[in-house]
């Protein structure tokens, strides 16, 4: 219903009319100094806005540079291992096949074959003792 | 409207009829403090007034909001009571007597007073009536014409004189 179907009678429409010769009372606000004031606090509270904004960025961005200088550190290395089998090992220990066999150790080897291959015979002649040596046992004394 | 100077000269033109309006639930002082808050809140947040029925809605909300927020509303009431003589300027131009008128005025039922409040001195059409008092069109044009019809019928009434 629009306002154009809504019409007052003759008599109310004066009535109106004569109302509307009252003035309100009239008023002397300071609509200048309220608009100043307003616009001050509209300033102040976008200051403080800002200020909040740039603290908070910092405070961000603060939190980057402390993240980044921690990560100097190697990064963790992943090992994998492999499953320890659980049948236990028949073979050997390869200890008895990878040490050298020394020098001296050779000689007797070698011997101890000749020996059980060609019998006692094998065995080297023994050298004539010297008159000039001899040999002693040194006790537990030091004598 | 967007401009801080266009509101400015919205309130400076609207003042006294947006106050008239909020002296129905406050007395003069504090219907004038509604008006200014509502004015300074819209200049600090740069409000857009999308229009005036909005702008008298704004007013009506702080008005009752104030008017509920106090305690001793009974002698808040009868303080406004006394003070309605003042609602209009005496005015050589006036066709009717303006302490006269604000006494009738002030004895309407509450509903009628706002819209014809509305109607006659803020020049709000029915539609925006309704906008503003949150009821039909077809009600605030009844509420205009009660209030009108009974007006009508008290002034046609002589003054009682005293003896």
């Amino acid at each position: 219903m629009s306002d154009q179907d809504l019409n007052l009678t003759p008599a109310e429409q004066e009535l109106s009319l004569a109302l509307g010769t009252l003035r309100p009372a009239a008023l002397d606000l300071p609509f200048d100094r309220l608009a100043f004031e307003a616009l001050q606090r509209h300033s102040t509270r976008q200051l403080r806005l800002w200020r909040a904004t740039a603290a908070l960025l910092a405070i961000g961005l603060a939190g980057v540079v402390l993240m980044s200088s921690g990560g100097n550190a190697p990064a963790p290395t992943i090992t994998a291992h492999a499953p320890t089998p659980t049948h236990q090992s028949i073979d050997p220990p390869a200890i008895a096949f990878a040490s050298p066999i020394e020098p001296g150790r050779a000689d007797y080897l070698r011997l101890r074959s000749a020996i059980l291959r060609d019998g006692l015979d094998a065995l080297p002649a023994v050298p004539t003792a010297s008159p000039g040596r001899v040999l002693s046992v040194r006790d537990g004394s030091g004598v | 409207m967007h401009d801080i100077a266009d509101l400015i000269a919205l309130f400076r033109e609207r003042a006294s009829t947006l106050v008239l309006y909020a002296r129905q639930w406050l007395p003069r002082e504090q219907a004038e403090d509604i008006v200014q808050d509502v004015f300074a809140k819209l200049i600090e947040r740069r409000q857009r007034v999308p229009g005036i029925a909005w702008l008298y809605r704004c007013v009506r909300n702080a008005a009752i909001s104030e008017l509920r927020s106090t305690r001793s509303r009974l002698q808040r009431e009868q303080r406004i009571a006394g003070e309605r003589s003042d609602w209009f300027d005496a005015s050589p131009d006036a066709l009717i007597d303006a302490a006269r008128a604000a006494e009738l005025i002030e004895q309407l039922p509450a509903a009628q007073r706002e819209a014809l409040v509305l109607r006659i001195w803020s020049g709000l059409g029915f539609a925006e009536i309704a906008d503003v008092m949150n009821i039909s069109t077809s009600t605030a044009f009844a509420q205009c014409q009660s209030a009108l019809a009974e007006l009508k019928k008290r002034l046609e009434k002589p003054c009682p004189t005293k003896t």
